[in-house]
C-alpha cells in the first residue's frame, strides 16, 4: 500500500476505546503496580529470612 | 522546560520537614549499609556482586522511575491520551529486552565492572572512545536534567528557591553515595521504589474514588474523543521510537551494566523482567491522572505540572505532600544511580585502565569516591544557570544511544561482529538519527539511528567477519 494512502486512511480512522477497555488498561495497571509492591515485599521477606538479601 | 506553578502547592514548612526527614533517613541508611561487606573496590562499586532478587528488581525500578516518569507521563496522557501513556510505558521494554543480554554478560564477564570494559575488550580502544563520547554526552545530559528538574520541581511544589532545591537533592544523593557506594544506592533504592509505587497507588485510588473512571470516559468521549482514539497514525511511530530510545539507554549505560555485575547470577534475568514489567505500570497510572485532569477541565498554569496540581485539587494538602515525597524519591533514586555508576565507569575505565593501571585496590576505591564528589560538583555547576530548554537537548541523545543497541547486542552473541563495523555503526547511526531529528521529527531520531546502525553492523560484519575469542572477556 502506498504510504501516503496508508496515512490518509489511518488519519481518518477512529477507534474510540470503550469504557471497559479503559478500565482494563487503567485498573489493570493499578492492580499491577499494587501487586509489584506486594511481590517486592514478599521476595525481600523470603530472602531476608534465608539471609540472601545482599 | 518551565515547570512553575502559579503558587506553591505545599507550605514551605511541611516541605522542609519532609526534606529533612528523608535526607536524614537516606544518609543514615546509606552510611550504615556502606559499612557492610569487605571494604574493597568491588564492594564499593558493585555492592559485593551478590544482591538478591528484591534489591536487584527494586533498584532497576527506582533508577528507571525518574522525575520525568512522574511528571512527563501525566503530561503525555493529558496531551496525547491513551497513545501518550502507551508510548511512555513502552520505555519499559528497554529493561525487559536487556534481560537475556544481562545473563549473557554475567556468563561472559564474571569479573567485569563496567560497560566500558566490555566495549574496550570486545571492539578495541578506538570503538571505546566513540562509545565513551556517546555515554558522556548522554550521562551529562541526564545528570543535568535531573538536577535542574529537582530545582524547578521543588520550587513549584513548595516555593523553594531553584538553586536551594537543586543543592539539597544533589547534596543528599552525593553524600550517601559517597559514604555507602553501591550498597547505599541499592539499599535506598529499595525503600524509594516501595515509596514511589505505594504512594502512586494511594494517589490513584483516591483520585478515582473522587472522579470515577466512568465519568472520565464519558467526558473525554464528549469533549476530547481524540484522546481515546487508538488509531492515531503517529502513535505507533512515537511508541516504537520511545521503545528504541529506552533500549539504547539501557543497553549502553553503565547504570544498568553495574546492576548486572552487582546482582547474583541466579536473579539477574528475573530482576530485569520483573523490574521492566512493574515499571511499565507507572506511566499508565500517572498518565491516567492526566486524563482525569483533562476530563475535569482543570486549569493548569503549566501542563507539565498536571500530576501535582491534580493530586492537590483532588486530595488537598495531603495529596501535595504525597506527590512531593514521590518526586523527591524519584529524583534521589535516579541521581544516586547516575552518580555511582558513572563514577565506576570513570574510575575503572579512565583512571585505572587508561591512565594508571598500577592503581591498588584501595586507591581505586578512593578514586571512585573522588569521582562521585567531582560529578556532584560538576552537575551543580552545570545546572546552576537555569537552562529551560535542556530537556529538548536530552532528546537529541536518543539518536546517539540508539546507535549503540546493535554493536552491544551483536558483540555479546556473535563472535563474527567486527570492530570497524561497530565503530561505523555507532557513528553512522548517530549521524543519521541526528539528521532525522532535525529534518523530519524528534520522534524519528531513535528509530532511524537504530535502523542505520543495524544495517551497518550487519553489512560490515558479513564483509569482514571477525573470530573473537570469548575468553578475552572472562579475564576482566
Amino acid at each position: 500500500m502506498h504510504p501516503t494512502l496508508a496515512s490518509a486512511l489511518l488519519a481518518n480512522s477512529t477507534w474510540i476505546a470503550s469504557l471497559n477497555l479503559l478500565r482494563l488498561v487503567v485498573f489493570g495497571s493499578l492492580v499491577g503496580l499494587a501487586f509489584a509492591v506486594l511481590a517486592l515485599l514478599v521476595i525481600w521477606w523470603r530472602e531476608w529470612r534465608s539471609n540472601n538479601v545482599w | 522546560m518551565t515547570l512553575l506553578a502559579a503558587t506553591p502547592l505545599l507550605s514551605p514548612g511541611i516541605a522542609w520537614a519532609l526534606v529533612v526527614i528523608f535526607a536524614v533517613l537516606w544518609i543514615a541508611l546509606g552510611v550504615s549499609w556502606g559499612r557492610r561487606g569487605q571494604g574493597d573496590a568491588d564492594d564499593y562499586m558493585l555492592a559485593g556482586r551478590n544482591i538478591g532478587l528484591a534489591l536487584s528488581t527494586a533498584t532497576l525500578m527506582a533508577s528507571w522511575v525518574t522525575g520525568n516518569t512522574t511528571l512527563l507521563a501525566p503530561e503525555f496522557g493529558y496531551r496525547n491520551g491513551l497513545w501518550g501513556m502507551f508510548s511512555y510505558a513502552l520505555a519499559g521494554l528497554g529493561l525487559i529486552l536487556f534481560a537475556p543480554l544481562a545473563i549473557r554478560i554475567k556468563q561472559l564477564m564474571p569479573r567485569g565492572r563496567t560497560s566500558g570494559d566490555f566495549i574496550r575488550l570486545r571492539y578495541g580502544r578506538a570503538a571505546w572512545w566513540v562509545f565513551m563520547v556517546i555515554t558522556a554526552i548522554y550521562t551529562l545530559g541526564f545528570l543535568i536534567t535531573q538536577a535542574m528538574g529537582a530545582g524547578i520541581l521543588l520550587e513549584a511544589l513548595s516555593g523553594f528557591d531553584y538553586r536551594l532545591g537543586m543543592v539539597v537533592v544533589i547534596g543528599v544523593s552525593t553524600i550517601y553515595t559517597l559514604y555507602g557506594g553501591m550498597r547505599a544506592v541499592v539499599g535506598t533504592d529499595f525503600i524509594q521504589s516501595l515509596l514511589i509505587m505505594g504512594l502512586l497507588v494511594v494517589v490513584a485510588v483516591l483520585a478515582f474514588q473522587r472522579f470515577p473512571l466512568e465519568q472520565v470516559h464519558s467526558n473525554l468521549a464528549a469533549s476530547h474523543p481524540d484522546r481515546l482514539n487508538l488509531l492515531l497514525p503517529a502513535g505507533l511511530l512515537i511508541a516504537w521510537n520511545s521503545a528504541l530510545f529506552s533500549m539504547g539507554e539501557v543497553f549502553h549505560n553503565n547504570i544498568w551494566w553495574s546492576r548486572v555485575f552487582s546482582s547474583r547470577t541466579s536473579v539477574v534475568f528475573n530482576s530485569f523482567i520483573l523490574g521492566g514489567l512493574a515499571w511499565m505500570t507507572v506511566p499508565v497510572v500517572t498518565g491516567s491522572i492526566g486524563l482525569v485532569a483533562l476530563a475535569d477541565n482543570l486549569e493548569l498554569p503549566q501542563v507539565n505540572m498536571v500530576f501535582p496540581v491534580m493530586a492537590s485539587q483532588l486530595l488537598g494538602a495531603g495529596g501535595s505532600a504525597l506527590v512531593f515525597v514521590v518526586v523527591f524519591a524519584s529524583l534521589t533514586s535516579t541521581l544516586d544511580s547516575l552518580l555511582a555508576s558513572t563514577a565506576d565507569l570513570v574510575a575503572e575505565d579512565v583512571i585505572f585502565k587508561l591512565l594508571n593501571p598500577q592503581l591498588s585496590d584501595a586507591q581505586l576505591r578512593q578514586a571512585t569516591k573522588l569521582v562521585v564528589v567531582l560529578l556532584g560538583l560538576i552537575t551543580l555547576a552545570l545546572s546552576w544557570p537555569r537552562l529551560d530548554s535542556l530537556a529538548s537537548v536530552l532528546f537529541f541523545t536518543g539518536a546517539l544511544v540508539a546507535s549503540t543497541i546493535w554493536p552491544v547486542a551483536y558483540g555479546l552473541y556473535w563472535p563474527q561482529a567486527n570492530r570497524q563495523a561497530a565503530i561505523a555503526a555507532m557513528v553512522a547511526g548517530s549521524a543519521a538519527g541526528l539528521t532525522a531529528y532535525v529534518q523530519i521529527a524528534p520522534y524519528c531520531a531513535a528509530l532511524i539511528s537504530a535502523a542505520v546502525s543495524a544495517v551497518v553492523m550487519a553489512v560490515g560484519t558479513s564483509l569482514r567477519p571477525e573470530q573473537f575469542q570469548w575468553h578475552i572477556l572472562r579475564g576482566e
